[in-house]
């Protein structure tokens, strides 16, 4: 399903990077997708399971919350998940566009990648 | 012992009524914190970062040493971050930077640089944090969600203190302009929903239906024009909603000319919501010594500075540095991946108190004191009014500004 992509801060994204950002409760909380009610019933999602979310710089797997965000928006945390989303132009600003990106969100088995899983997919694929 | 008083390191509020206790170099109580910033004290002991070299400990002088001779081999080096420390170890990372030829960039280069490149353009009329408090009688929060990023700004500042002229909530109208509810919008008096992408275009229309133009503007936003114009004292509050979404800079030029224009009619101002709580002083730093607030470059001898150019995502995107200095941030956290991971093939030097992903990918780790709470330091506020940071532990590690200042002695040398 097709959404636009928005990112921002929470209070546990807040409370949990001030904790340690490789502490399990960064991961529990900030790799994590907010998506309707609606659009999740159509995904066949239930709170908490695992989607992938695709756009065209990068994936990442992430587990899905309810909200009451519109039906054609899903909202991460900033974090290391949602910026494997977003690219790296900044049309001469220095700003890339980490808000508003379109992607797709697809029900997953694939597992969500701890931070280390991350760091190493990325520094491995740059070869 | 307990500290009162006390200036919150956390976000651009500057908190400066904290009340911070301390038992056996530890701190067991705090008071006037929200959730983030108490976070931020009790947790600060937890997932330090050590001194390393290649992932292996080493004394913190070893780090420093290897961290100089990096520094001093490179051809184009990057210095970035700067927001989460005091203006004083900002002011030594400048003279780094100019000692090197470096390119220097902060944080506001993925926040609120949109903010920096709109004001160059339109001038902002601003005011302080008081006067909102004591004065207005509408606060427009726009792209921004308190709730959940300024915990204690409601509270401080705009919806709930009591002021001079405005004692509480009832005596202001409050409303919220974003793309989703969020949690700021359910304590607002007016909750206007826009789409994605569409504040350039929305604000625009203001400005023209304000000066008479017949546009299509519909009744939402002509009844948030109305109450904008008869209030006695406005002020919009705006994040990254604006900066961060399509448009970016043109969206803050828009904002800032918008209450230009409102000025007209009544008494209108306009503050960004800045995150970390001495960006605003990076901003500040930067430009009292080099001239420019972000992505300054000094390879030929002078400040130049370029957003596009010489700003860390782009620079890290073409591969334009080959040694970079992170300093109190963390760029793999909040870059894109496709511009972070060249920091993993260069060689990379973290300055942190605590265990960041950036420090994963490093070639030198070096820890330092967390600044507000084991430095002192001035730090600015959102609205710009430079605050103290107070020292509440000791720490046998090194400030950010010791730890500059012998990178710049050794570099010399």
């Amino acid at each position: 399903m097709k959404i636009v992509l928005l990112s921002g801060r929470t209070t546990k994204q807040g409370v949990t990077a001030e904790i340690g950002k490789t502490s399990d409760d960064y991961l529990q909380n900030v790799a994590v997708i907010q998506l309707n009610q609606k659009v999740m019933e159509k995904l066949g999602l239930t709170d908490g399971d695992a989607v992938e979310v695709k756009t065209k710089y990068g994936s990442a797997v992430v587990k899905c919350r309810k909200s009451d965000i519109g039906e054609n928006m899903g909202f991460m945390p900033y974090g290391p998940w949602a910026n494997l989303l977003i690219g790296s132009d900044t049309q001469s600003t220095g700003m890339p566009d980490s808000k508003g990106v379109e992607a797709e969100v697809v029900k997953t088995d694939k597992d969500v990648e701890s931070v280390d899983d991350i760091l190493n997919r990325i520094v491995e694929g740059r070869k | 012992m307990i500290y009162e008083n006390v200036v919150c390191p956390f976000c651009g509020c500057l908190c400066d009524d904290l009340i911070i206790t301390v038992e056996d170099g530890q701190i067991t109580n705090t008071k006037n914190t929200c959730a983030i910033s108490k976070s931020k004290f009790v947790n600060h002991h937890q997932y330090m970062l050590k001194p390393s070299i290649n992932k292996k400990e080493v004394p913190v002088e070893k780090a420093i040493e290897k961290a100089a001779e990096i520094l001093k081999n490179a051809d184009a080096p990057l210095i970035y971050g700067l927001s989460s420390t005091e203006c004083e170890a900002q002011r030594y990372a400048i003279h780094l930077a100019e000692i090197l030829g470096a390119t220097i960039d902060q944080t506001a280069s993925v926040c609120h640089g949109p903010t920096i490149l709109g004001t160059q353009d339109a001038g902002c009329v601003k005011c302080t944090l008081g006067e909102v408090k004591n004065r207005a009688d509408l606060i427009v929060y726009w792209g921004c969600n308190p709730a959940e990023a300024h915990m204690r700004h409601f509270r401080r500042y705009s919806v709930y203190p009591e002021g001079l002229f405005r004692k509480d909530k009832k005596e202001r109208t409050i409303v919220v302009v974003d793309v989703r509810k969020t949690a700021s919008a359910r304590i607002a008096n007016t909750f206007v929903k826009i789409e994605p992408g569409a504040d350039f275009e929305i604000i625009s229309l203001m400005r023209a239906y304000l000066k008479g133009r017949d546009v299509p503007l519909t009744d939402e936003f002509k009844t948030l024009l109305e109450t904008m114009k008869t209030c006695e004292f406005g002020i919009i509050f705006f994040g990254l909603g604006l900066t961060m979404s399509k448009g970016k800079h043109l969206n803050v030029d828009a904002a800032l000319r918008l209450v230009r224009d409102l000025n007209d009619y009544t008494k209108f101002s306009i503050t960004p919501m800045r995150g970390h709580y001495n960006v605003t002083g990076a901003g500040s730093t930067m430009a009292w010594v080099t001239g420019y607030p972000f992505a300054v470059n000094f390879s030929q001898g002078y400040p130049v500075s370029n957003p596009g150019e010489f700003s860390a995502v782009d620079v890290l995107a073409r591969k334009e540095c080959d040694a970079a200095l992170i300093i109190a941030s963390d760029p793999v956290s909040n870059f894109p991946a496709d511009s972070w991971k060249h920091l993993a093939d260069i060689p990379t030097i973290v300055m942190d108190p605590k265990v960041s992903l950036t420090s994963k990918v490093a070639k030198v780790c070096i820890p330092v004191a967390t600044a507000g709470i084991e430095a002192e330091g001035t730090a600015y506020r959102m609205d710009g009014i430079p605050l103290r940071l107070k020292k509440v532990l000791d720490t046998p590690r090194l400030s950010d500004a010791e730890v500059l200042s012998q990178l710049i002695e050794k570099v010399m040398a």
